[in-house]
C-alpha cells in the first residue's frame, strides 16, 4: 500500500523530532493545501470520469481512467476518491507517462514493474546531465551525457538485453529526425558498454559512471550534433 | 507546540505561494501559461517562421502568443510540419518525444524560463496541443536521488 509506506517513510525520517499526533496534524494540513493547490483539476479529472467513487472496481477504473498533461498526476489521488488503497501491484500504472512512442507502450506492457524502473532512472539521468551541464537540451554535450547516463544505470537494474530493448523502443519516435536518432542510439551504446564494464568489476555507481562519460566526452568518443562547450575548454 | 507553530507558518506561507501560482494553470510537476496571461505578458506578433527561427528567444515570446491563439500547429505533422518551419528544438517537456522551443531564457538570478511546448497525439506524429510552459526551479524527486 502506497499510503502505509509513506507514512513509514515519514515517521521513519521525522520521528526524533515529532510525535505521531503532530506527524498527524501536520500531515491533514499539508494535504489540505495540496488539496487546495491541485485539488479542483483532479476533482473535476475524476468527476468527469463519471467513475462512482465507494464501489469495488472504482480504483482499478481510476487508476486506467483517460489522462492528459494536466491530469497525469491525478491518477496518485485515486486512493482518495475511491476512498481506499492503492494495490501494489497497481503502482505500474505510472509506468504509463506521456510522450511514449509506441514500441514503449507495447514493452511496458510486457514489463510493466521494470518500465517503473526505466522511468525513474531517466528522471536520475535527467537531473545529473542537467546538474552537471545546465544547458539547452537538444543535442549538445547534456543531451549526449542523459542518455549515456540512463543506458548506464539501465544496464545495471535491467541487465544489458532489457535496457537496450527500452532505449531502442524510447527512440522508435517517428518524429524524430534520423540524425538525432543516430546520435541518442550512439550514446545509449557507449552507456552499455560502461555499465556493463562497471557491472563487470562490480564496481557500478553513479558518479563512476559519470567520470566514464565526461571522459568520452572529452575525448570524442560520444555523439554530439550541437555542442555547446567549446573544444578548447574541455570539461 | 512551538515547532508546531513555527511549521504552521511555513505551511501557511506555503499555501499562500500555492495559491499564487493558481493564477498560472498548474498541476503537480508543471505550470502553463494560460493564453491571456501570455498575450498580457508578451504581446501579439504575427507568426513568421524565418523571423521565428532567426530570432533570439526574447523575440519569440509574442509570435508564440500567435501561434496559440490562431491554433496555427493543430493537427500538423511534428516532423514535416513544426519543426520545418520551427527549426530544431531547443529543450523538451517531460520526454525528449516532447518538443519545447525556449521564448524567454533564464533571467540572471535563473529563477524562470518560458518555452512553447508541442504536444503530440498518441501516435507522436501529430500536434494535440500547444502550451506555454514554465521551465524553472523544479527540485529533484527524493527518489528519484
Amino acid at each position: 500500500m502506497i499510503e502505509v509506506r509513506n507514512n513509514r517513510y515519514l515517521v521513519a525520517k521525522y520521528n526524533s523530532q515529532y510525535t505521531i499526533d503532530q506527524m498527524v496534524f501536520l500531515n491533514l494540513f499539508f494535504s489540505l493545501i495540496v488539496s487546495v493547490s491541485f485539488g479542483n483539476t483532479c476533482s473535476k479529472w475524476f468527476k468527469d470520469t463519471k467513475i462512482k467513487s465507494k464501489t469495488k472496481d472504482c480504483e482499478q477504473k481510476c487508476l486506467l481512467a483517460e489522462v492528459d498533461f494536466s491530469t497525469f498526476l491525478c491518477r496518485l489521488e485515486c486512493v482518495n476518491h475511491c476512498a481506499g488503497y492503492i494495490k501494489e501491484q497497481n503502482i505500474s500504472i505510472y509506468a504509463y507517462y506521456p510522450g511514449l512512442t509506441p514500441k514503449e507502450l507495447a514493452l511496458i506492457e510486457k514489463h510493466n514493474k521494470e518500465a517503473v524502473i526505466v522511468f525513474i532512472q531517466k528522471e536520475v539521468a535527467e537531473f545529473k546531465a542537467h546538474n552537471i551541464f545546465n544547458q539547452n537540451r537538444m543535442n549538445g554535450e547534456e543531451d549526449a551525457i542523459r542518455h549515456y547516463l540512463w543506458a548506464g544505470l539501465l544496464v545495471n537494474h535491467l541487465g544489458p538485453e532489457l535496457a537496450k530493448n527500452f532505449l531502442d523502443a524510447h527512440e522508435a519516435n517517428p518524429s524524430q529526425p534520423e540524425d538525432e536518432k543516430s546520435m541518442d542510439l550512439a550514446n545509449n551504446r557507449a552507456g552499455i558498454l560502461a555499465g556493463q564494464k562497471l557491472m563487470n568489476e562490480k564496481s557500478f555507481n553513479l558518479d563512476k559512471l559519470v567520470e566514464m562519460g565526461l571522459s568520452e566526452l572529452n575525448n570524442g568518443s560520444l555523439s554530439v550534433l550541437k555542442p555547446q562547450i567549446p573544444k578548447e575548454s574541455p570539461l | 507546540m512551538r515547532k508546531i507553530i513555527a511549521t504552521y507558518l511555513v505551511l501557511a506561507f506555503l499555501s499562500f505561494v500555492c495559491a499564487k501560482q493558481l493564477m498560472a494553470e498548474t498541476y503537480f510537476k508543471a505550470i502553463f501559461l494560460t493564453p491571456e496571461r501570455a498575450l498580457e505578458k508578451w504581446g501579439r506578433r504575427p507568426f513568421n517562421s524565418e523571423e521565428f527561427k532567426n530570432s533570439s528567444s526574447t523575440k519569440r515570446g509574442a509570435m508564440a502568443v500567435d501561434i496559440i491563439l490562431t491554433k496555427h500547429f493543430l493537427g500538423k505533422s511534428i516532423l514535416a510540419d513544426v519543426r520545418r518551419e520551427l527549426g530544431t528544438p531547443d529543450n523538451y517537456f517531460f520526454s525528449d518525444t516532447i518538443i519545447a522551443y525556449e521564448i524567454e531564457p533564464p533571467n540572471k538570478n535563473e529563477e524562470e524560463s518560458w518555452e512553447l511546448v508541442f504536444i503530440p497525439d498518441k501516435t507522436l506524429k501529430f500536434v494535440k496541443e500547444v502550451k506555454i510552459h514554465k521551465r524553472c526551479c523544479y527540485s529533484q524527486p527524493s527518489w528519484a536521488k
